[in-house]
């Protein structure tokens, strides 16, 4: 390992490994991660659309990638069904453990360095970010960088030490508890399975996601403000199904997903936060490898260019150029959010009888003005659209 | 000083807390005197490991 880097990324989810694959295509990159296997523990429950698979010709590996997804089936909280479904395939469940190395190896094959088990923490002079210290394998070394890219996920530290103000509101956070289960019963298992409801998830959901015909990522995202554990609203979940209840736990996976707020300032000087650090998720869904990845090369690209042109000041394009492209849909999609943090279970119920599977993959993308005509008959709904969008 | 036993190492009362007291190494977390006992940790805990003791 050299003592010098152009770009040093900490952090080697899909937002890490992603900016770091892009920038070295035009600049020295060193990316580190604390843990010692890259991509485990997972915080994820694993779906990822087709889109991402084409955007970054992301190979079709039976390694990394669990089961197709034909469609999804949401759920009402009286039973009742939507169901999302496409001429085709709408994506996959992947294994993240797998996908997270496969996505560090592209790294690498561009010519970044990677080291997994490293801690870091940021190097200044004078206030001036200078590089990063480094622990790996329990021995310290300062290593100078010109560009810091900050992806080290929800708890982002490195942003912080910037000076950047990263703490989230309770009630824009998701809590999210989640087992892989074996041996299980799936009703439709070519379908993901998404469960509403205030008592049964409050603003969030239950995930079903098969990795196969008997084997699911089975978990639950609640609002942050919630007195009750997600853990506690996932048991009773699966105690009422006997078809899960009968079933084996053979992993156990716990996050928190940023979906409330995003944060603004994605640069400071030289540091560019990317990914989970940056909150860049989908606060319908929760669902963010996308999204990290679309920022980690923009960045990366952004990056590549800085140090190739010795003007920094360009990395702050790539705040400008997130919020005027994918930013600026998530806000859209945020809007969406915030109405439906509002319904109660009988709006859910309604919803589920006026709107079909077209109108619900348009409102998690943040169009809203068909769904929005077909709720017009409804006053208190209607009210509530028009306060949020 | 605090350590919490059997930490999954999801983070989100890292991302959750207002005054940094929280750091999270080798999936352990150490609530520092600069604790305030706003009890958000508590409430974010997916796994409800975290009691804060005279919280206000």
């Amino acid at each position: 390992m050299k003592d010098e880097y152009d770009v040093i990324v900490i952090g080697a989810g899909p937002a890490g490994s992603t900016a770091a694959k892009f920038a070295a295509e035009k600049a020295d990159v060193l990316v580190v991660d604390k843990h010692r296997e890259i991509g485990s523990p997972k915080r994820c429950g694993e779906g990822l659309g087709l889109k991402a698979f084409e955007k970054f010709e992301i190979p079709l590996d039976k390694r990394f990638v669990n089961k197709e997804m034909c469609g999804a089936v949401v759920y009402a909280p009286n039973g009742s069904k939507v169901e999302i479904e496409y001429d085709g395939i709408y994506g996959y469940i992947i294994e993240r453990k797998i996908f997270d190395k496969f996505l560090a190896t592209e790294a690498s094959r561009q010519g970044a360095k990677v080291l997994a088990d490293t801690e870091a923490s940021l190097l200044k002079e004078n206030g001036r970010i200078i590089g990063v210290r480094i622990t790996h394998q329990r021995k310290e070394k300062e290593i100078k960088a010109k560009i810091i890219v900050a992806a080290d996920g929800v708890d982002s530290q490195i942003a912080r030490q910037a000076g950047i103000d990263t703490t989230i509101n309770l009630a824009d956070i998701g809590s999210c508890f989640e087992y892989e289960m074996s041996g299980i019963e799936i009703e439709n298992p070519e379908m993901i399975h998404m469960f509403m409801g205030n008592k049964l998830a409050p603003k969030g959901y239950v995930w079903i996601f098969p990795k196969d015909d008997d084997r699911a990522n089975i978990g639950i995202g609640i609002s942050g403000t919630e007195k009750r554990t997600a853990k506690y609203y996932l048991d009773r979940f699966i105690k009422s199904r006997p078809g899960l209840e009968k079933g084996s736990i053979i992993e156990v996976n716990v996050g928190c997903v940023p979906v409330g707020d995003f944060l603004r300032e994605l640069v400071r000087d030289n540091l560019m936060v990317v990914g989970d650090a940056a909150r860049q998720v989908n606060p319908i869904h929760g669902g963010g490898i996308c999204e990290a990845m679309l920022a980690g090369k923009l960045a990366g690209i952004k990056a590549g260019k800085a140090i190739n042109s010795g003007n920094l000041e360009m990395l702050k394009e790539y705040e400008t150029e997130w919020f005027s492209t994918e930013g600026k849909k998530l806000e859209k999609i945020l809007k969406v959010r915030h109405f439906a943090e509002k319904l109660g279970d009988e709006d859910m119920n309604y919803l589920a009888k006026v709107w079909n599977g077209d109108d619900l993959v348009r409102i998690s993308g943040g169009e809203y003005s068909i769904a929005f005509k077909k709720i017009i008959k409804h006053p208190r709904l209607l009210g509530l659209l028009k306060n949020f969008v | 000083m605090m350590k919490i036993k059997n930490c999954y190492g999801c983070g989100g009362c890292v991302a959750v807390c207002p005054t940094g007291a929280i750091t999270l190494e080798s999936e352990v977390e150490i609530i520092t005197e600069k604790c305030i006992k706003c009890g958000r940790c508590e409430l974010v805990c997916p796994a409800g490991l975290i009691t804060i003791e005279n919280e206000r």
